[in-house]
Order: C-alpha cells, then sequence, then structure tokens
C-alpha cells in the first residue's frame, strides 16, 4: 500500500474498506506477471544453467570458486573492478546532475531540443565512440597537439592505454545513462515549488536541498543504479583504452570463453561477480533497497502536502510575488544570477565533452582519405556511397532496425505495465520484483551471452531473428522499468484519484491521465530500449550463431580488419535519426506541465 | 523467331526453373574472413570457383571464433560448409570429432606435390602462410644506425630504446611465448613443448616496456600507422600494407614465426561433394598465385611461385631469402592435452589472465 496516497485528501470514499484495497493492489501486481515470467524465462533460467554449470551439478563441486578466491590476481581483478566501476558512477552523477537539471529547465523554457546533445553521443554506436576516444587521445591525437601548441606541456601525454584514458572513455560512455533517467525526474519537479519556497523564506541554496533534491533522489538511484551496473560488464572499451592492468572481471570472463573454452570457471567467475554486485547494493544501504524506500519518504510528501496547501492560499500566493519582486529589486544582477550562470558554464563543458566525438565522427564520415583520421585531410562522400552501394551493409542494417523495433515495442509492452505495478502496486512486491526485472542490467553480456546459447539452443531460437530479439527484450524491460518507473514516482497518485472519483474508468485514467504524463519517460525508455538493442554486439555476436549478420556485428567484423570511414557515415547517419525525432517527441511532451 | 520456337524455349525454361532454384538452393556457405584478406578470397577462390563449376558460393566475409564454432557445433546448429583456422584449433576441432576429413584424391597430382606434409592435414588444408615478425619504424631506427635485429634485442631495452608492442597472450594459441623464449636465448629447434614457467620470467623482463598489448591484427597496424610505437610484434600482412601506404615499417625476418591458416569442412555441412570441390580448387597454383598477388600473403601451394609477380614474390614470407631464418608455429603443440584435460592454449590463458593485471 503505498502511504503517500494517504498523504493526500483523496476521497476516503474510494479507500474505505481493506478487502478492496487489497483487490485493487492484486490487480494492479497482475501488470508485473508478464514481466516477471518473460525475465524467468529468458534471465533466470540461463543464470541458473550457468549455476549448475559452475558446480558442475549433480556433483556439486566447488573447485572453480575454489580457484577463484584463492588466487591472487583473480580477487585483485574483482576488488580493482568494483573500485572502478563506484568511481565511474561518482564521476558520472558529479557531472551529470548539474547537466540534467541545466536541460530540465531549459526543457521547461521549451529548449527540449538540447536534450539531443545527450541522446546523439548514445545514439552512436558504442565500438564507434571507443574508436573516436582512441583518436582523441592519441599520443598524436587532437586533444595532445592542442596541449602542446598553448604549450602547457612539452611532450604529448600518455592518455591512451593509460588508465585516465580508459576513465575518460567510460565515463564519456556512461554519463548519458545517468543524465535520462535524472533528467526525466527533474523535469517532473515543477518550478513553482522553488518559487514558493523562494517565496516561504528559504534562499536557492536551501531551497535546491529541501525541495529539490530530495524529489529528484529517484533519479539519482536509477542513474547510479544503472551506470554502476553497466560499467560492470565493460570490456570492449577497457581494453581498447586502458593499460594492461585495468583488467576487468568482464575481460577476464570474455577471455576464458573465447580463449581456453573454459565456460565451467567463467560462469564460476559470473556467478561470484553476481553475488559481489548484490551484496554492494545492500551495503551502500541504497540500491534496490532505496529505490522501494522513496517511493513513499514521509519527508517528501511532506513538503509536497505543504507546498500544496501554500499554492491553494491565494493570499500566500500574493506574499510571494512581493517577497520575490523585494528579492529581485535588493540584488545586482550579476549575483542574482550567478548560479544560473555556473550553471549553464558546467552543463555546457559537459555537453561539449559529451558531443565532441560524435561531431568528430561526423566530420571523419566525410573524409576523403583511405583511413580514419581526424581531421580529414580531404573531403568526398565516398563512404555514404561505399555503404549504399555494399548491399550487405543494407541488409545488415534492414536486419538490425526489425529486430531493434520489435525489440523495443516487447519491452514497453511488459515494462510500462511491470513498472506500475512495482510503483503503484503492493509494497511486497516491489523489493523481489525490482530485484528480478533490474537484474539483466547487472550481468555481463558475456554471460548472459553464454547462459542465453545453451537456452536458445534447447529452445531451437539459435541463429533466428527471434531469438535475437527476445534475448534483447530482458535488457530492453530493465531499463523501460527503471526509466518509467522513476518517472511514474515522481507522478503524484493522487491525480489518479482524481480521475477515478470523477468516473474515469481504470483504463480511461491508464490511456488518458497516466499515459500522457509519463510520456516523456515512455520515450526515453523507448530510446534506451531501441539503442540497447540496435547497439548489441556481444550476446548477439554468440546467439546469432553465424547464420545473422547484424549491423554491429558488420561493424564489429570490419573494425577487426580495418576501420575504415564506412562505419564513421553509418554512425553520421545514425546521429541524424534523433534530430529528425526528437521535435516530435518534445511537441508530444509539452503539454506536460503542471 | 516463330511462334512454335518460343513456345518450345518458354517450356523448356519452365522445366528448367525448379532445376535452377534447386541448383541455388545447393550453394555452399564458406566464411572467408574480413577486410582485405576476405576480400582476396572472395576475387581469388569463390569468384573463379563459381565460374568454373556453376556452383554457386554464399562467401560470408567474417571469421568463425573458435568459441562460436564449438558452442555451434555442440548444439548442432551449423549451417556452414567451410570456413578458416589456425592449426592449434584445427587439431582441437578434429579431436572432438567437428570435422570433416578432407578428400586429397580430387586434387590435381600437381597441387598436392606443391603442398607440405604440414599443409595437407586430414582435417583441413593449408590456405596461406602468414608470420608474426619484428617490425621497425624507420623514423625512430634508421636504416644506418644499429637497429634491433632479434627478439634478444627487442628485450633489450637500454640498448634499443623506443616505445614497443607486443601482441596479446590473451588467446592462448597465440601470443607473444616463442619470442619470450628466444629472448632468454632458446634456440629455434628447441622452442616445443614450450616452458610456459620460462615464458613469463622472461616476459616479465619486458613487460614495464610494453605500451600495448595488441589483439586484432588492425590494432598493431593502427599502432604503427599513427606513430605511437617504434618497434614489435607484427603480422607480415599488416606490416606489408603499411609499407604500401608509404609509412615507414621495415620488417625483421630473422626469427620470424610462421603459421598456417586451413580451410575446414564441419562434420555438419550438408554439401560435403561441393565443399570438397571447392578446397581443392582453392589449393591450385594459379588461385594461389592470385592470392598472394592481391594480399600478398604467401602461398601453401609452393608451386604458386610459379605464377606470382617476382616483386611480390620477394616479399613473402616463405620466400627462400625471407624463410631461411623463421620457425614454424607449432600449433599442434597448443592442442595437446595433460593428465587434467587442459589444453596447453587453456593453460597459457589463465597464466596470462593471472600474470598481466599484476
Amino acid at each position: 500500500m503505498d502511504r503517500s496516497i494517504s498523504d493526500g485528501a483523496a476521497p476516503a470514499a474510494v479507500w474505505r474498506g481493506v478487502g478492496r484495497e487489497h483487490r485493487r493492489a492484486l490487480a494492479i501486481a497482475v501488470l508485473a506477471v508478464p514481466a516477471l515470467l518473460f525475465t524467468v524465462a529468458f534471465f533466470i533460467y540461463p543464470l541458473w544453467q550457468l549455476v549448475t554449470l559452475s558446480l558442475d551439478l549433480p556433483h556439486l563441486r566447488l573447485h572453480y570458486y575454489l580457484r577463484f578466491v584463492t588466487t591472487a590476481a583473480y580477487v585483485d581483478t574483482a576488488l580493482w573492478t568494483l573500485a572502478a566501476c563506484v568511481a565511474i558512477t561518482v564521476f558520472c552523477l558529479a557531472l551529470g546532475y548539474p547537466t540534467a537539471l541545466l536541460l530540465s529547465r531549459a526543457a521547461r523554457r521549451g529548449h527540449s531540443y538540447l536534450l539531443a546533445l545527450v541522446v546523439l553521443p548514445y545514439l552512436t554506436s558504442l565500438l564507434v565512440r571507443t574508436y573516436a576516444w582512441m583518436v582523441l587521445l592519441a599520443d598524436e591525437g587532437p586533444i595532445n597537439r592542442a596541449l602542446l601548441a598553448i604549450g602547457v606541456v612539452s611532450r604529448p601525454l600518455t592518455l591512451l592505454f593509460s588508465t585516465t584514458g580508459a576513465f575518460i572513455g567510460m565515463v564519456h560512455l556512461m554519463l548519458p545513462l545517468m543524465i535520462m533517467p535524472l533528467y526525466s525526474v527533474m523535469y517532473a519537479i515543477p518550478d513553482a515549488q522553488m518559487l514558493a519556497a523562494a517565496a516561504l523564506g528559504g534562499g536557492p541554496v536551501r531551497a535546491f536541498l529541501k525541495v529539490f533534491m530530495p524529489q529528484s533522489v529517484p533519479g539519482i538511484r536509477s542513474g547510479c543504479t544503472l551506470v554502476f551496473a553497466v560499467s560492470l560488464g565493460f570490456y570492449i572499451t577497457p581494453a581498447a583504452l586502458g593499460s594492461p592492468k585495468d583488467t576487468m572481471l568482464a575481460n577476464l570472463i570474455a577471455s576464458l570463453i573465447g580463449g581456453a573454452l573454459d565456460f565451467k570457471f567463467a560462469a564460476a567467475i559470473s556467478v561470484v561477480m553476481l553475488v559481489a554486485t548484490l551484496l554492494f547494493y545492500f551495503l551502500v544501504g541504497g540500491g534496490l533497497g532505496a529505490l522501494r524506500q522513496h517511493h513513499a519518504p514521509p519527508r517528501r510528501s511532506r513538503a509536497r502536502w505543504r507546498i500544496g496547501r501554500a499554492i491553494e492560499n491565494s493570499a500566500v500566493a500574493n506574499r510571494w510575488a512581493a517577497l520575490l519582486w523585494s528579492l529581485r529589486a535588493g540584488r545586482p544582477r550579476l549575483v542574482r544570477h550567478l548560479g544560473a550562470y555556473l550553471l549553464a558554464f558546467y552543463g555546457g563543458a559537459v555537453l561539449l565533452f559529451l558531443i565532441a566525438p560524435s561531431i568528430m565522427v561526423v566530420a571523419m564520415s566525410f573524409s576523403g582519405e583511405d583511413v580514419l583520421g581526424f581531421p580529414p585531410e580531404s573531403w568526398s562522400l565516398r563512404w555514404y556511397e561505399a555503404y549504399f552501394d555494399d548491399p550487405s551493409w543494407l541488409a545488415a542494417t534492414w536486419v538490425s532496425l526489425k529486430i531493434a523495433a520489435m525489440s523495443t515495442a516487447l519491452s514497453l509492452l511488459l515494462g510500462i505495465g511491470a513498472a506500475y505495478a512495482l510503483v503503484r502496486g503492493p509494497g511486497w512486491l516491489r523489493n523481489s520484483g525490482y530485484a528480478l526485472l533490474l537484474a539483466p542490467l547487472m550481468v555481463p553480456s558475456v554471460v548472459m551471452a553464454v547462459g542465453l546459447f545453451g537456452v536458445l539452443a534447447e529452445w531451437h531460437l539459435l541463429g533466428t531473428s527471434t531469438g535475437i530479439l527476445l534475448a534483447h527484450t530482458s535488457l530492453g524491460i530493465s531499463y523501460v522499468v527503471i526509466i518509467v518507473g522513476a518517472t511514474l514516482t515522481g507522478l503524484d497518485p493522487r491525480l489518479e484519484l482524481a480521475s477515478a472519483s470523477l468516473g474515469a474508468s481504470r483504463l480511461r485514467t491508464a490511456t488518458r491521465i497516466v499515459l500522457p504524463l509519463i510520456l516523456p519517460g515512455v520515450m526515453g525508455a523507448a530510446i534506451f530500449a531501441f539503442i540497447n538493442s540496435f547497439d548489441e554486439v556481444v550476446v548477439t555476436s554468440f546467439i546469432a550463431s553465424l547464420r545473422i549478420e547484424t549491423l554491429p556485428l558488420k561493424i564489429w567484423e570490419d573494425i577487426r580488419y580495418a576501420i575504415d570511414p564506412t562505419v564513421a557515415a553509418i554512425s553520421a547517419m545514425l546521429i541524424a535519426v534523433p534530430v529528425v525525432l526528437l521535435p516530435f517527441v518534445r511537441r508530444r511532451g509539452g503539454p506536460i506541465q503542471f | 523467331m516463330n511462334r512454335r520456337r518460343f513456345g518450345a524455349l518458354t517450356t523448356g525454361a519452365l522445366l528448367f526453373t525448379p532445376f535452377v532454384a534447386k541448383a541455388q538452393s545447393e550453394a555452399i556457405t564458406v566464411h572467408v574472413s574480413g577486410g582485405f584478406y576476405g576480400d582476396g578470397n572472395i576475387k581469388a577462390f569463390t569468384e573463379p570457383f563459381e565460374k568454373a563449376t556453376g556452383i554457386h558460393v554464399n562467401a560470408v566475409k567474417s571469421e568463425v571464433p573458435a568459441a562460436q564454432f564449438e558452442l555451434a557445433a555442440r548444439s548442432g546448429s551449423l549451417d556452414i560448409d567451410s570456413f578458416l583456422t589456425t592449426e592449434a584449433d584445427g587439431t582441437r576441432f578434429a579431436r572432438e570429432g567437428y570435422l570433416a576429413d578432407i578428400d586429397y584424391s580430387g586434387f590435381d597430382r600437381k597441387d598436392l606435390a606443391g603442398l607440405s606434409a604440414v599443409a595437407r592435414k586430414i582435417w583441413g588444408t593449408e590456405s596461406i602462410e602468414a608470420g608474426f615478425v619484428l617490425s621497425i619504424n624507420a623514423k625512430a631506427h634508421p636504416a644506418g644506425a644499429p637497429r634491433p635485429g632479434s627478439w634478444r634485442d627487442f628485450w633489450d631495452y637500454e640498448k634499443f630504446p623506443g616505445v614497443r608492442t607486443l601482441q596479446s597472450g590473451q588467446a592462448g594459441t597465440q601470443g607473444p611465448w616463442e619470442e619470450a623464449l628466444l629472448a632468454d636465448g632458446v634456440a629455434m629447434g628447441d622452442l616445443y613443448p614450450l616452458d610456459i614457467d620460462r615464458v613469463f620470467r622472461s616476459l616479465d623482463r619486458v613487460k614495464a616496456q610494453i605500451r600495448k598489448w595488441w589483439v586484432q591484427g588492425n590494432d598493431v597496424q593502427q599502432l604503427f600507422n599513427s606513430g605511437v610505437v617504434d618497434i614489435g610484434m607484427n603480422f607480415d600482412g599488416r606490416a606489408l600494407a603499411l609499407q604500401a601506404a608509404g609509412k615507414p615499417v621495415d620488417i625483421e625476418y630473422n626469427e620470424a614465426k610462421v603459421y598456417g591458416v586451413y580451410w575446414v569442412i564441419p562434420k555438419a555441412s550438408k554439401r560435403q561433394a561441393a565443399t570438397q570441390k571447392f578446397i581443392a580448387f582453392a589449393s591450385r597454383a594459379e588461385q594461389q598465385a592470385a592470392l598472394a598477388n592481391i594480399t600478398k600473403y604467401a602461398p601453401s601451394n609452393s608451386t604458386a611461385y610459379n605464377f606470382i609477380e617476382p616483386d611480390i614474390a620477394r616479399k613473402l614470407i616463405s620466400y627462400p631469402e625471407n624463410s631461411k631464418n623463421s620457425f614454424r608455429l607449432n600449433g599442434a603443440w597448443f592442442a595437446e592435452t595433460g593428465p587434467d584435460g587442459k589444453a596447453n592454449s587453456a593453460r597459457l590463458v589463465e597464466r596470462w589472465n593471472e600474470w598481466i593485471v599484476q
């Protein structure tokens, strides 16, 4: 039962009788069933197969686990991996929070197209972004050349193949995952609240800490969860940009599978990783437990209620205006706007960092050279021609588009219902439901690849588009649940009660009230689910079973042999897609204001 | 054309349509690897084969990674008729019973004479010979000055300073193993069986000097292309490609490590006869020469040298002048299993993973 409901001035009649409440809670809980069943079939079952493999069931041998904990190198790698993921999460939060704040404020003033600066880098293929950083960080790359030119350094910094380089690349890859959920939560926090807080005598800092920040906590939680978990699965980027010491657990697993064909030991390490992650979540007291808690944090509800009452009181409202006026008049313009300037500067710098590699990729796509380099020495359209003249590129693109579109549709279908059930449904569902539906994010893709391979082979889905799209969807559901869940949490449940009390049916409330209100979150979730499928390379490379070629598989294959600017041309075209789509999303999302 | 004849023709066409469709459905699927090597395989082998035999080849420009092949073969979900692999992996696949035997009775006698014993395995036929060579950035080490000429020199960074690169050992079947032993004073003839402890003791001494342990051929090409490294272990084909692009990269053929790339046929292939024909065709001297002319990879069939352009022949790894101080990578050793059932390559992967993070 959602406690915040009892805080509101809900029509008591609707909520009379525990039996009825109970029935309603159950009815909502049912919405989560399809997603839960799906996750059990395509996530838990494959992992269970890995557990049986790692324990040598039915013999039950701990051999592989003992080998892991008694080898100093493996333990060191595990500790380094955890430390690196925490550091990446902290960096992303520090860079992402102010940026999301800036973007959500800009969006409220009609500048939601700025979000494209976050979405565009995310849409650029992970492989291409990693390669762009290799070019940027190289000893003779643009960064070092610029530093040499202004005389900051006398010889090139070792950025590429260093821990610094790996961190720059990984933070860049993860930043959109932090900003998107923060943005969608911040967007839902009414500006009027800050005005009200100011009117009630709180300075900007106090208003921010007491009113705004607590309400953005759902976004912080889901952003951190997402970044931490996805970082755990990193292995292409640290291998490409880092030093040999930056080996992560996922690299170890990939090497054990690809090099030694040691599936059992790889399975054991995956299980260790899984357990360590769960322990970590409970240790920091955040993660899943906290996701549940703040659905009804008493402090926030009280603040909301107080402000709600304040707004109702027009006499108070009049007093704000007077207060605001005196505040504005009393201080010089620069000081008054200092915070806003700082925020714009900081956020602008972060956005530049985010978008720079994408701009570079677009520039390189018009290269006239045979190899990727920045800046290109001559210009041409030949790499676009190379793409359109090659039927195998077009076929791979079409396969990926189909799979990604279907996977997105399925993820939304199953995920939105589940998110609603977790946020508004009974408390007992929340803990286990979130744990189960978000767990796919925590498992490195190599692990899933091996687990899914066995299961899909069993079901004769190996090497089929159906198999690939089902494999992508368990992760797609996680993205939908985490993003739509955060948006729903920020949505006042009394709006639904009001709709119900005015006689709307549950379906009508869902389609006319809830869905339009959470539309920005749904759009964000759809983008993430789509890209999750469209860009996936590790799991797909295993389960495509050499029969189906998706676009990332083809890019991956190409990059292994020779990186020519065709890959940049494809990425540049992918970047153009959201440029076209986002204004549409904005118009649809436009009316959502309190 | 009169009406009756036209009618006969169309009837004939209609009658033949099912056969044409059937012939197409019997096309063989061959993974030819990617990049310029994949393009070369298509131009030198699959396209001429289609023309000569009428058997359609679905040439897939990608590799078949060992782990994926093993998984797919085990689950019976494979529909590949042929692909390229190394001696180490091929030996292991054959032992597991995943590969069909090559039918050498369909080969031309002259071609068979050109193929050495190591190129004519029961489970596969060698297509090219490639090599790992010491590659030198001529800008950092000009030809006149003393420059590293052996792996012992490569290990001696006081005598030959400069940024270094070696192949990563993460794949197990290939890595800087032999180079480490040569640097430590082991003679080329005494390398196998590899002394794994000695390999890592030797690698310990060079570890701090290695800027990057490269994984893909493209990685090392980029390292030399951008001038990040001065000396390093490199594929001969990549070094030649850099030279062709005008980069100052020299090749030291002393202590070059030569290995074979083999065509294999999975047992699960349903088009064995046509695929056997394809491998026999790809082993012909003319076809092998065509590939060498395009890719600068050395032919497995030595009689191909009769058809290779002299300028290109001089650059190939198996050219007598280049190969006199080289050795052959013993893939079979990597596939050998110990009493614990673990292959030597897997043992190396484990040691590598523990060593690299220290």
